[in-house]
């Protein structure tokens, strides 16, 4: 499909000698959220780091907006990350010294925004995702919940075309979880951000337009749609 | 006792890499802290040894006792000073320690290090000054150290007889003098500087238990949550630290015991250091051996007593307890101990009003209080770096210092103390240079370099001139005149006899470099005469007859000093170089004095061959005081220069601490951090972000520490020296550059360490550590 | 619970006649309901009339109880329908997927196929249940969520089984 926003081709990646990926596809449309689904050890969080730059494949290729994604420098494919894709993991996203606001603004000034207009702008972000009230805490000094709220406000203050969510209610009970996934997909949905979702629960992949199976390293060669 | 093993496995079977390190760690502080604790010993062993072979001597002997001659013709050779002793046995003699018996005449008994300079190649410049076959070499007990030059030269009675200075009377070796005390002061400093470079050890010794923290957070937690008592947590955690630091003792002693040899050849004292002299005493050992697992186990239960407490205390964490001002007060009050010694300098000086006790609390207060205030100041850095810095870095830098200033300034508290101490030394050494250096001449302005200077007779001028190397030789003799008055019935002379100096103003002009206005002169002064008397500035009537005396204070010849002398001019530091004895010298055609006897002086290429040329030719009495001008400055200076290494190396040391501290805490928190900077590579913050963030984390608190460490030692020191300046101690002035350039390399150096670890960052970003599954 | 495509399913397995059918049908299947023995004759006659199973061989006192059964041509295809086509959301789902998996593991089939699409309907259904949830009374909200916490216990059964696979194949077997 020539209109995906993100394509990964045939993908293989070992670890030494064990390999986490032995051909495994995937497609991602723009403003489309996407579940990748599969058992432990099936390759999901890896096809989703190849699909984010943040690993290369051995072999096989990632295609964003049409240009190679997998060959570029790390400079570059940092720089993409930063500028064009969020990021929200289950565990230690945050950086534990800084508190929520700060953790928010981030990206913002990574991206070169000084510090007060970023703050603000973070600000606005944690309280449309609700915890407005732990802005200045620290990671260590809310709940779980809490926490995974400001990742999801991390993810998106940047405007980020794409948006990778690794189990991102993984520590979560249900309540918590499907109030984390609720915000994450209505706020990716406005913004029109697509959505990569890796997870084992089919609640939490219920909120996803599609889904793709993995197993051993593999995508389920049907894609339903 | 289960609890104590299940540590004992814990630390064994956890990280292996952490167990390497916190061993090594540990026994590089046992075996520091066996050497430092060993050099007091060896000092005393070695002070000791040369009181053994220091000489009793006695003027009334017995009929048959038996005794010893002894004359000294000590010497220099190449810089080093060579002592020789002339012996000869009476009725058997009585021999010195490390040797069986004396070496008869045309033998010598010599050090291990002359023996093998006598067969190398430069022997040809000894054997005038040791002449003999070698019939024994001098054992340890003997010796000073083994690298001392040291020769007992067997002679006849009638060359004893024969020499220039009358031979001592040797019963018996070994000494009884009571020790002088080192002065209070100097024991003071002493102790004030052991502390100050005691306490890198102790941080190092912390830090390096401390390591791992999360991890052993957790892992303590869990044993906790499975039943484990408050008690049983604690044994645990002690069992963990002993496995470490028994392996460190071990590992600590083995490496003392090999490297001591190296350590002791390495130590600069003038006559080196014998391996086994360095070994601390027998209850200062047992303190380290037992002290460091101890101090380990402390270090260990304090830095887990949230976990022992309440298992789940470490998953929530309250409020980071801030590193506030009050930090600052144990240094306040050192600070105001050596206030309130100022203010009676007087009596504390004398050693009343509780001196010592003030300036030692008032000096150990501050030394700690910098070390306590340590995080206060830490947060301050990180504070002004939030402030001032703009970026991302700075940002995750100052938060970062801020979440825990504690965890910051244990880092660089063992380098801060260590410029906190070098400061103080910087001020307090010059002024112990004025008191224990012998006050030198100021020949070594004036002199050309290399210059060598001797007194004696026995001097062959013409064979000196002679010598490949040498310049030029200027010989002052001396006469003695007195007005014609002498008095056959009493023997003696009416008038004042006055001693002058006789040399040849052309040899004088030719050491000097420069014609100083000899002409043609008989008689010169050195100044102008006293206007009208007739009187040379020393009192030699001129123009009136007067007599020479002779040794045997009988008149001599007579001679008539010129009415009008030829005035030289000398620059006046020429005048203060010690050359002349007064203000009136006569040419020797004029004066003649004794052939060969008086002050020599001798220019030359400088070369050591040279030099060794010049004393080989001359008599052995006379080559006794036959030194360069280095050579003598040299030994003037020596107990501060040995002060002066003494302190380098103890810096040395505490610098290596420091400098291992730094390098395994900042490698462990960049592990233990691992999972968060993998987190904020993935969301695409650039290695280089995330490097500089963790320099300035360094660097912040570094700056503001090493500016609180300059301005405390700046306050010490100016306290500690108004205290002890007005006896009879010139005030030296502060080295403000010197304490610049102490925190600028300082600064510099934590940069550096931590650039080294920054490999470490790289690492950490790897996305490995995202997995999850 | 398709008690028709489980006899069907036991027969292309092997041919059988009625006593034998039930008896295999009760022991893997039938635990707290065993078949009636009229059930079973009733459902082999319509299963013949329909043509997907004919009369292989007829024992000697003849009678239906000795007459076996195999599977036809016909009935093959019908079993592959049966097989591909997954079961809409119910309360007794679980029976009939389980009777499924089994069967396909017997039969040679793709068993993993067969849970692949059960799991993609699922996710279909409770994708829809979940966009459902959007704007409505909160009482309707937990009719729905009652719905698809019910669903997602099905697919946790359904992905434990699919681990479990190579290993029910070596049972089974």
């Amino acid at each position: 499909m020539t209109d995906a926003l993100l394509t990964a081709t045939d993908l293989h990646l070992s670890f030494g000698a064990s390999p986490a990926l032995a051909g495994a596809s995937v497609e991602v449309a723009p403003g489309e959220v996407l579940a990748l689904l599969g058992p432990s050890g099936s390759g999901k969080s890896t096809l989703l780091h190849c699909l984010a730059g943040i690993l290369r494949p051995d072999v096989g290729e990632v295609r964003y907006r049409g240009s190679r994604l997998d060959d570029l420098s790390d400079e570059r494919r940092s720089a993409l990350r930063r500028s064009d894709f969020g990021f929200v993991f289950q565990f230690g996203s945050l950086v534990p010294e800084l508190s929520a606001v700060d953790n928010v603004a981030l990206p913002l000034r990574l991206a070169g925004d000084r510090r007060t207009p970023a703050r603000s702008r973070a600000r606005e972000w944690l309280e449309r995702l609700e915890v407005a009230d732990v802005a200045d805490k620290r990671p260590g000094e809310m709940s779980g919940g809490q926490g995974q709220r400001v990742a999801v406000a991390r993810a998106l203050v940047g405007g980020p075309r794409v948006v990778f969510a690794d189990e991102p209610t993984g520590a979560l009970d249900s309540f918590n979880g499907e109030l984390v996934m609720d915000l994450l997909v209505g706020a990716a949905r406005v913004q029109g951000s697509s959505v990569v979702l890796v997870t084992h629960e089919s609640r939490v992949a219920a909120y996803a337009d599609r889904e793709v199976v993995l197993r051993d390293g593999r995508s389920d060669a049907r894609v339903h749609a | 006792m289960t609890s104590l093993l299940l540590g004992l496995r814990f630390a064994l079977t956890g990280n292996r890499a952490r167990l390497i390190v916190t061993s090594t760690a540990l026994a590089f502080t046992v075996g520091i802290l066996l050497a430092a604790l060993g050099i007091g010993p060896a000092l005393q062993t070695k002070s000791q040894r040369l009181d053994d072979r220091s000489r009793q001597t006695t003027t009334q002997v017995a009929a048959a006792q038996p005794v010893t001659l002894s004359t000294d013709a000590d010497t220099y050779w190449r810089g080093q000073p060579l002592t020789v002793r002339r012996v000869t046995a009476i009725r058997g003699g009585v021999v010195p320690p490390g040797l069986h018996q004396l070496p008869g005449p045309g033998e010598v008994a010599v050090s291990p290090s002359l023996r093998d300079i006598l067969r190398g190649r430069y022997s040809g410049e000894l054997t005038s000054r040791v002449p003999g076959r070698i019939s024994a070499v001098i054992a340890d007990p003997g010796l000073a150290g083994p690298r001392e030059l040291f020769a007992y030269v067997g002679v006849s009675v009638a060359a004893q007889r024969s020499g220039q200075h009358i031979a001592e009377q040797v019963s018996s070796y070994g000494s009884h003098r009571t020790k002088q005390p080192t002065p209070v002061r100097l024991q003071i400093a002493a102790g004030l500087g052991g502390l100050a470079l005691l306490l890198p050890v102790l941080v190092l010794v912390a830090t390096a238990t401390r390591l791992s923290a999360a991890s052993r957070d957790r892992r303590l937690s869990a044993v906790r949550l499975i039943g484990a008592t408050p008690r049983q947590a604690s044994l645990v955690a002690a069992g963990e630290a002993l496995a470490f630091s028994a392996a460190g003792v071990v590992l600590g002693v083995l490496g003392f015991v090999s490297l001591r040899g190296t350590a002791a050849r390495l130590l600069p004292l003038p006559d080196g250091l014998f391996a086994q002299d360095l070994r601390p005493n027998g209850v200062v050992l047992a303190l380290v051996l037992l002290g460091v697992p101890v101090l380990a186990v402390l270090t260990s239960l304090f830095s887990l007593r949230r976990v022992v407490t309440s298992p789940l205390g470490v998953r929530r964490e309250a409020r980071v307890r801030r590193a506030g001002w009050v930090r600052l007060l144990p240094l306040a009050a050192g600070l105001l101990f050596l206030v309130e010694a100022r203010a009676h300098r007087l009596a504390v000086a004398n050693g009343t009003h509780h001196g010592p006790l003030l300036v030692l609390v008032g000096g150990g207060l501050t030394l700690l209080g910098l070390a306590v205030a340590g995080p206060a100041v830490s947060r301050l850095g990180g504070l002004v770096l939030g402030r001032m810095g703009g970026g991302v870095s700075s940002s995750l830098a100052s938060e970062r210092v801020a979440a825990d200033p504690g965890a910051s300034a244990r880092v660089i508290t063992g380098s801060v103390l260590v410029v906190f101490a070098t400061a103080w030394l910087l001020a307090f050494l010059p002024s112990l240079k004025v008191t224990t250096s012998v006050p030198g001449d100021g020949a070594g302005q004036v002199l050309p370099a290399g210059t060598l200077r001797a007194s004696g007779n026995g001097i062959d001028v013409t064979r000196l001139r002679s010598l490949p190397g040498v310049r030029h030789v200027l010989l002052i003799g001396m006469t003695f005149v007195a007005p014609l008055s002498y008095r056959p019935q009493d023997q003696s002379f009416t008038g004042a006899v006055v001693p002058l100096d006789v040399l040849s103003c052309r040899d004088l002009a030719a050491v000097l470099g420069r014609d100083p206005g000899c002409g043609t002169a008989q008689a010169h002064t050195l100044g102008p005469l006293t206007a009208g008397t007739g009187l040379a500035s020393d009192g030699a009537p001129l123009g009136v007859p007067l007599q020479v005396v002779n040794d045997e204070s009988r008149p001599g010849r007579r001679i008539t000093l010129p009415p009008s002398p030829g005035q030289i001019v000398l620059t006046d530091r020429e005048r203060a170089a010690g050359i002349f004895n007064g203000g009136l010298f006569l040419e020797p055609t004029f004066a003649g004095a004794r052939q060969g006897e008086g002050r020599l002086f001798v220019t030359s290429d400088g070369s050591a061959a040279t030099v060794e040329r010049i004393r080989a030719s001359l008599p052995p009495t006379t080559t006794s005081g036959a030194m360069t001008i280095e050579e003598q400055a040299a030994q003037t200076n020596r107990v501060y220069d040995g002060y002066v290494r003494a302190v380098v190396l103890g810096l040395v040391m505490a610098i290596t601490v420091g400098a291992a501290s730094l390098a395994v805490s900042t490698a462990d928190s960049a592990r233990e951090r691992r999972r968060s900077t993998a987190a904020l590579v993935a969301i695409g913050v650039p290695l280089r972000t995330l490097r500089r963030a963790v320099l300035l984390q360094m660097a912040a608190p570094m700056l503001t520490n090493v500016l609180l460490a300059l301005g405390a030692a700046a306050a010490a020191s100016t306290l500690y020296l108004d205290i002890y300046a007005g006896n009879g101690v010139a005030r030296t002035p502060l080295p403000w550059t010197g304490w610049g350039l102490t925190g600028l390399a300082a600064v510099v150096a934590v940069v550096l360490a931590t650039c080294a670890t920054l490999p470490l960052v790289n690492a950490a970003g790897r996305p490995e550590a995202l997995r999850t599954e | 619970m398709s008690v028709t495509h489980t006899l069907l399913g036991l027969i292309e397995v092997q041919p059988r006649h009625g006593y034998d059918l039930k008896r295999a049908y009760d022991t893997r299947f039938g635990q707290d309901r065993p078949l009636k023995a009229g059930q079973v004759y009733a459902t082999l006659g319509r299963l013949e009339r329909d043509g997907f199973v004919a009369v292989a061989a007829t024992g000697r006192e003849g009678g239906p109880d000795r007459t076996t059964y195999a599977v036809t041509a016909q009935g093959v295809t019908d079993l592959d329908r049966w097989f591909s086509q997954p079961e809409g959301p119910g309360a007794y789902l679980q029976p009939e997927l389980f009777a499924k998996v089994v069967l396909a593991l017997q039969s040679g089939r793709d068993a993993g196929a067969v849970l692949d699409a059960q799991r993609a309907e699922h996710l279909t259904t409770m994708r829809a249940l979940q966009a459902a949830k959007d704007g409505v009374d909160l009482d309707r909200v937990l009719s729905l969520d009652f719905a698809l916490f019910h669903l997602d216990a099905d697919l946790r059964w359904l992905e434990h089984t699919a681990a479990r696979l190579s290993r029910l194949a070596r049972e089974i077997s």
